[in-house]
C-alpha cells in the first residue's frame, strides 16, 4: 500500500522525529507531487432555506410566491464537477480530487446534505475535497451535474458515487444533477403539493430509455457557477432553495407535468426555476407551440458565499 | 528488527491509515476471497458476498436441499418454497401468507427474485442486512409462527443430523466442522441457494443488455417509454438494473436504503395503518416513517400477484389504478381513508392519467421482465420433486 517514493522517503529520512516523519506524510496524502507547491483544498457545502439551515421535515415560511409559502424538503442532494479555485487575475486551478471510492470519482462529487431524512443515520457528505497548487485564491467555480461522458454509464456497473440509485433518472437521461424533494403547503389536506426540483439533462437523442443517447443532449442543464470572495478555509458556499424558488408558487402545480420542475421543457413551472439557477430555458408548451426563450437570471440564485463563524 | 524499522512499521500503518481512505471509513471492505464464481447476466453487477458467509457450491447445494425440505418446519408441512413457490416466481399468490400452524402473517411473502441485490431485508426492517440474518426470521418466527423452530430447535436439527443425504451436504458445505448442524449453519446454507436466484435474462435483458433489440416488442417499448417518464414517474422508487432503489453490490460503498409510503392508507385522515402494518414506523416510531416499506424489485412481476406489502390489490392493472389514483380511497369500515390525501405518502406520488391502450402498454413492459431462463433454471430445481417449477418449463 505503500506508495515506493514514500517508502524511499521513509528511509532517507531515519534520522528525523517521527511526529515529523508522519507530518511529512501526511502532507503528501491525495497528491501525485511530493514537493510542497501543492496544499489541501476542501470546499464545503452548506443547505439553507430561506437563510435557514436545513433539516428534513422542518416547515419553512415565505418559501416562494403565493399563500401559504410554507415548504417543506426531504431530499437535498446533487452533483459537481470541475471544482476550480480562482486566482486574483482570474485564472483557475483544477482541486486534484481525493479518489475516495465513495463521494468523488474523477472529477466529480456527489454532496449528500440531507439531514434527519430517512429512518437511520444515513452517511452524508458536504465537502469537495482535493488538492489545489499553493497558490493565492480569491474565488471558487464549479459545475453543476455530471459531465456527459459519466452521466450516461450503466449504473449497475458504473463506480460509486455513480451508483447512487436515489440519484439515477434514466440510463438515456443520465443522473439528477439535483435532487430536492419538497412539498409544498404541508400538512394542509387540501393543498399540500408535491413540489420538486430535479435537475437533468433533457433532449438526450435516442428511443431507447434504457440505452445511452446517440448523441450529446439537446439541453445538457449543467450550469456553471463561479462566486468571487471565496477562501476555502473560512468561507462555505451556501446553496439556498429559497432563493431559487424566489418566484415559483410551492402550492400550485399545472395538473399533468411533473411535481415542481424536473428539467422539462414542457413543464411551466420550470420557467421562473431553471433560469434561476445559472441556466437559459426553452419552454415548449405542446406539439405546434413556438419555443419561448427565457434568458438566465443574473446573477444565478442558488449558491452565495458565506463566512464561516 | 530494529528501532528505525519499528517506527516504520508504526508509520506505515499511519499511512495507509491516513491516505486513500477519504473519509470512506470501514464501507468499503474488499470482497471475501471465497474465489466463488458468480454466472451473471450481462451487464449485471458482482453481488457483494458476506464476509462470514463466503459461498461455495457446497454450501449452495446443502441450501437448496434445506429450501425445498418438508422437515424444515415444526411439523413438517411446510418447507421455505412454500411461501416461495418456484412457479409463481418464489412468492406464494397468496395475499398474506399463512404460516406451518396455521397462524395468518400479516405481510405477503416477498419475491427472492435478486434477493442478493437487496440492500436491506424484509418489507420494511432497515436493521436486515444480510440474507441468512433474514432466515433466521422466518425459522424462528413465533408471532406469528412460520416455520416453528422455537422450542423445537434440536428436534428440527436431528432430522438432518441422523439422515444419511444431509450427513454429507453438511459436511461438504462446512468441512472441518465437528458439529454444523445448526440454526446458523442452517441458514447460512439457505441464504447460500437464495443468493444466485439472479434474473437477468427477460426479454427487457436481451434487449437492454444483450443487443436483442427485437426480445421486447412494440407494445413493450412504448410501455417502458412510458415507466421511465416523468409523467408517471416510476423510476423514482424502481430505478436501476434491479427496477429497485433499494440496491446493493460489492460496487456500493455506501448503503441505498429506501422506504416510501405510497398511500394505501390515511386511516382517520390521520395518515395512520393499520396496526399489523406500519412499516419502517414499527422500527423508529418517528411519525414520517408510517407506512414507509422497501420498494421491491419489479423483476417477475408478471408472476407474484397479489401485491403491496399486505397483498392488498389483486392484479398489475389495479395497482396501475392505484398509482393513477395517487393513492387508494377507502369509503367505510375500520381503514376508511383516502391514500391520496396521507400527509407521510411519498412525494412523489401524484396522479396520472392513462389510457387503456397506455395501460395495456405498461402491462406489456412488466411482461418483458419476466424471465422464462430464471424460472426454468434447474439449478433451482426441487431435489425433492414437491414444488414444480412453472408449467411453461416443461
Amino acid at each position: 500500500m505503500i506508495h515506493p517514493r514514500s517508502q524511499h522517503l521513509l528511509f532517507s529520512i531515519r534520522g528525523a522525529t517521527t511526529l515529523g516523519v508522519a507530518l511529512a506524510l501526511l502532507a503528501g496524502c491525495g497528491s501525485d507531487d511530493d514537493d510542497s507547491a501543492n496544499r489541501r483544498a476542501v470546499v464545503q457545502f452548506h443547505a439553507q432555506v430561506n437563510d435557514r439551515d436545513f433539516t428534513c421535515g422542518e416547515t419553512y415560511s415565505n418559501a416562494g410566491l403565493g399563500q401559504p409559502g410554507t415548504y417543506q424538503v426531504n431530499d437535498w442532494r446533487f452533483y459537481v464537477h470541475d471544482v476550480e479555485l480562482v486566482k486574483a487575475d482570474g485564472s483557475r486551478r483544477a482541486i486534484d480530487l481525493d479518489q475516495d471510492g465513495v463521494w468523488q470519482y474523477q472529477n466529480v462529487t456527489l454532496l449528500d446534505l440531507r439531514r434527519n431524512c430517512g429512518g437511520g443515520a444515513l452517511p452524508t457528505n458536504a465537502v469537495a475535497a482535493g488538492t489545489v497548487p499553493s497558490d493565492n485564491y480569491t474565488g471558487v467555480c464549479f459545475k453543476v451535474g455530471i459531465p456527459y461522458e459519466l452521466n450516461h454509464v450503466n449504473d449497475a456497473t458504473a463506480p460509486s458515487p455513480l451508483n447512487s440509485s436515489g440519484m439515477l433518472w434514466n440510463w438515456r437521461g443520465g443522473r439528477k444533477f439535483i435532487r430536492i424533494d419538497g412539498t409544498g403547503a404541508p400538512g394542509n389536506v387540501d393543498r399540500a403539493t408535491a413540489f420538486h426540483i430535479h435537475l437533468g439533462s433533457t433532449q438526450c437523442p435516442g428511443t431507447d430509455p434504457n440505452a445511452p443517447p446517440t448523441a450529446t443532449c439537446g439541453y445538457p442543464n449543467i450550469p456553471e457557477i463561479c462566486l468571487d470572495n471565496f477562501d476555502a478555509d473560512q468561507d462555505h458556499i451556501v446553496m439556498d432553495i429559497g432563493t431559487a424558488l424566489e418566484a415559483s408558487n410551492v402550492a400550485l402545480n399545472t395538473p399533468d407535468t411533473a411535481s415542481g420542475c424536473m428539467s422539462a421543457n414542457s413543464d411551466p413551472e420550470c420557467i421562473a426555476i431553471m433560469p434561476r439557477l445559472n441556466l437559459d430555458f426553452t419552454f415548449v408548451a405542446g406539439a405546434g407551440a413556438a419555443p419561448e426563450q427565457y434568458r438566465k437570471v443574473v446573477p444565478q440564485r442558488l449558491f452565495s458565499v458565506d463566512r464561516h463563524e | 528488527m530494529n528501532k528505525a524499522l519499528g517506527w516504520l512499521t508504526v508509520l506505515g500503518l499511519l499511512l495507509v491509515a491516513g491516505c486513500g481512505g477519504g473519509g470512506g471509513d470501514d464501507e468499503a471492505e474488499p470482497p471475501p476471497a471465497s474465489g466463488f464464481s458468480w454466472s451473471l447476466p450481462a451487464g449485471f453487477p458482482t453481488p457483494k458476498e458476506s464476509a462470514d458467509n463466503p459461498l461455495t457450491e457446497a454450501k449452495i447445494e446443502l441450501g437448496r436441499h434445506l429450501f425445498y425440505d418438508m422437515r424444515m418446519s415444526v411439523n413438517q408441512t411446510m418447507a421455505c418454497a412454500s411461501c416461495h413457490l418456484p412457479e409463481r416466481a418464489f412468492t406464494d399468490g397468496r395475499p398474506t401468507s399463512i404460516g406451518a400452524t396455521g397462524e395468518d402473517h400479516p405481510r405477503n411473502a416477498m419475491s427472492l427474485t435478486n434477493a442478493v441485490y437487496n440492500s436491506t431485508f424484509n418489507w420494511a426492517n432497515p436493521g436486515l442486512l444480510t440474507l441468512h440474518a433474514q432466515a433466521l426470521i422466518p425459522i424462528f418466527g413465533e408471532f406469528p409462527l412460520e416455520l416453528g423452530w422455537s422450542d423445537h430447535e434440536t428436534e428440527i436439527l436431528d432430522r438432518f443430523r441422523h439422515d444419511a443425504l444431509y450427513q454429507k451436504l453438511f459436511a461438504d458445505a462446512y468441512p472441518g466442522e465437528a458439529d454444523p448442524f445448526n440454526a446458523d449453519r442452517v441458514a447460512k446454507a439457505i441464504a447460500a441457494f437464495e443468493s444466485i436466484l439472479i434474473s437477468g435474462n427477460s426479454p427487457y435483458d436481451k434487449a437492454t443488455f444483450q443487443g436483442e433489440r427485437n426480445a421486447m416488442g412494440p407494445a413493450a417499448r412504448r410501455g417502458q417509454e412510458l415507466f421511465f417518464s416523468e409523467r408517471m414517474e416510476c423510476f423514482h422508487c424502481h430505478a436501476g438494473f434491479n427496477f429497485s432503489q433499494s440496491v446493493d453490490h460489492a460496487g456500493i460503498p455506501l448503503p441505498q436504503t429506501e422506504f416510501h409510503n405510497n398511500g394505501l392508507y390515511n386511516i382517520g385522515g390521520t395518515g395512520d395503518y393499520p396496526l399489523d402494518n406500519r412499516g419502517l414506523w414499527e422500527f423508529t416510531q418517528r411519525p414520517t416513517d408510517m407506512g414507509r416499506f422497501r420498494a421491491p424489485t419489479l423483476r417477475n412481476i408478471e408472476l407474484t400477484a397479489p401485491y403491496m406489502h399486505d397483498g392488498s390489490i389483486a392484479t398489475l392493472e389495479e395497482v396501475l389504478d392505484h398509482y393513477s389514483r395517487g393513492g387508494r380511497l377507502i369509503k367505510e369500515g375500520p381503514r376508511a381513508g383516502d391514500g391520496a390525501k396521507s400527509p407521510f405518502k411519498s412525494e412523489l406520488i401524484v396522479g396520472f392519467a392513462l389510457t387503456e391502450q397506455e395501460k395495456q402498454d405498461i402491462i406489456a413492459f412488466f411482461e418483458s421482465l419476466t424471465d422464462w431462463e430464471f424460472l426454468c433454471d434447474p439449478r433451482f430445481i426441487d431435489p425433492f420433486g414437491n414444488f414444480p417449477r412453472h408449467t411453461r418449463c416443461n
